[in-house]
């Protein structure tokens, strides 16, 4: 009896030890509290990712042929052990396809995580929905993973469908913060580097045929600058309207916008390279 | 006369054997008293070992348990170095001309792929379902 007690004691402990220490923290995991803090375990962390959703990517690619396959086997034959060999693959590569979106969302949230320049509360803000989706996103696979039969199976596919309609825009958002911050910070640079060939110039002044290429070259800079202002008022332009969704071909806009920018940057490095020359 | 000599001898075995007796029931008591005694101090010893063990294996549990709810309390506050100018150790000890730090940024600027978009959404079927007529 005694025995008995101590034994059922013990084990009472085990499991909510186990339950405390084992799976709290996997269940309520968010990419905030799995992804590094530390600016020097960034690259490695997202080379790990990178990895991880590489080949997940395959593996996804693998379990889809199967399923596309079973389901032309089952079309051909229409018996009930295509049918349950359909089930099982249809479920297999959605489970597949949820491991791929998770890790493209870990990916998004550490690159979003380390990108300086970005204002705060609109980082918070899709931090924190990139963390609603992954929640969700982990939801739908323990869902998934509990159907049984192909009706079940379907009402995932149906749930699934809505959940990546309101998560694209999201990711959408994400990259063009993430790029135009990028962007940002290398024109910023750009001008800290200005001002310090300026200040070079004034420090080291020279006169004849120098010093007029030294004006030339400023004016050269200048006259970029200027232009790297009216490609920023165009890329503003392309704003989200108020309620306005993200889309792809919004995006493709944006990223045209930012490219002309990059562009523009360059062609502004190459003259501040040439003109600390002089 | 020998129904005498026999209950002499019956007797004195008598006498003998008494002091015998009476040694061996005081030993019988010692040894009732010390099985008694034994019996009502160690249910308490092991009362007094299993109490200790389930204290222990609560404070265990409350330990982890406060441990794991005050890590998920602690906020992760992102890095917030500027990144904007600041020389890594290798420009430190290379090349710190002017040109050569805008050569750096440029080379780092022209390795930027907007374009071919890193973060691309995956490729993947955003309809999967089961199909049945």
């Amino acid at each position: 009896m005694f025995r008995r007690k101590i034994i059922s004691i013990i084990i009472i402990c085990a499991l909510v030890i186990w339950a405390l220490v084992g799976i709290s923290p996997v269940a309520a995991q968010t990419p905030g509290q799995a992804l590094p803090n530390d600016l020097t375990e960034y690259a490695p962390t997202k080379a790990q990712l990178l990895s991880l959703y590489s080949n997940q990517v395959q593996s996804y690619q693998t379990v889809y042929r199967r399923y596309s396959l079973a389901t032309v086997q089952y079309d051909k034959l229409l018996t009930l052990t295509a049918l349950g060999e359909l089930v099982n693959a249809t479920k297999e590569t959605m489970l597949k396809r949820g491991d791929v979106l998770v890790s493209y969302i870990d990916i998004l949230y550490l690159e979003l995580r380390f990108t300086q320049n970005i204002d705060p509360k609109i980082k918070q803000d899709l931090l924190r929905r990139l963390e609603d989706f992954h929640d969700a996103f982990l939801n739908q696979q323990v869902l998934i993973t509990n159907s049984q039969d192909y009706q079940a199976i379907n009402e995932r596919a149906g749930t699934f469908e809505k959940l990546i309609i309101d998560f694209e825009p999201i990711s959408i958002e994400t990259k063009v913060a993430i790029n135009k911050a990028k962007i940002t910070v290398a024109d910023e640079t750009s001008r800290v580097f200005y001002q310090q060939v300026s200040d070079y110039y004034q420090q080291n002044p020279v006169s004849g045929f120098q010093a007029v290429e030294r004006q030339r070259a400023k004016e050269e800079i200048d006259k970029a600058f200027s232009q790297l202002s009216d490609l920023w008022t165009e890329f503003d332009k392309l704003g989200l309207k108020e309620k306005q969704k993200a889309s792809q071909s919004w995006y493709s806009q944006v990223l045209k916008s930012l490219n002309s920018l990059q562009n523009q940057l360059l062609i502004i490095y190459s003259y501040l390279e040439e003109a600390s020359r002089l | 006369m020998n129904l005498i000599q026999s209950r002499n001898q019956n007797q004195t075995v008598f006498n003998q054997e008494v002091p015998v007796l009476d040694n061996s029931l005081e030993e019988s008591e010692q040894e009732i008293r010390r099985i008694e005694k034994s019996k009502i101090t160690e249910p308490a010893k092991k009362r007094t070992w299993r109490f200790w063990l389930f204290v222990f294996m609560i404070g265990l549990v409350l330990l982890i348990g406060i441990s794991v709810i005050i890590a998920s309390f602690i906020p992760q506050s992102p890095p917030t170095t500027n990144p904007v100018v600041q020389p890594t150790p290798t420009e430190q000890y290379e090349d710190n001309s002017l040109s050569a730090q805008i050569k750096q940024k440029r080379e780092e600027l022209r390795r930027l792929e907007l374009s071919q978009d890193s973060l691309a959404f995956p490729q993947i079927d955003k309809k999967i379902e089961i199909k049945i007529d």
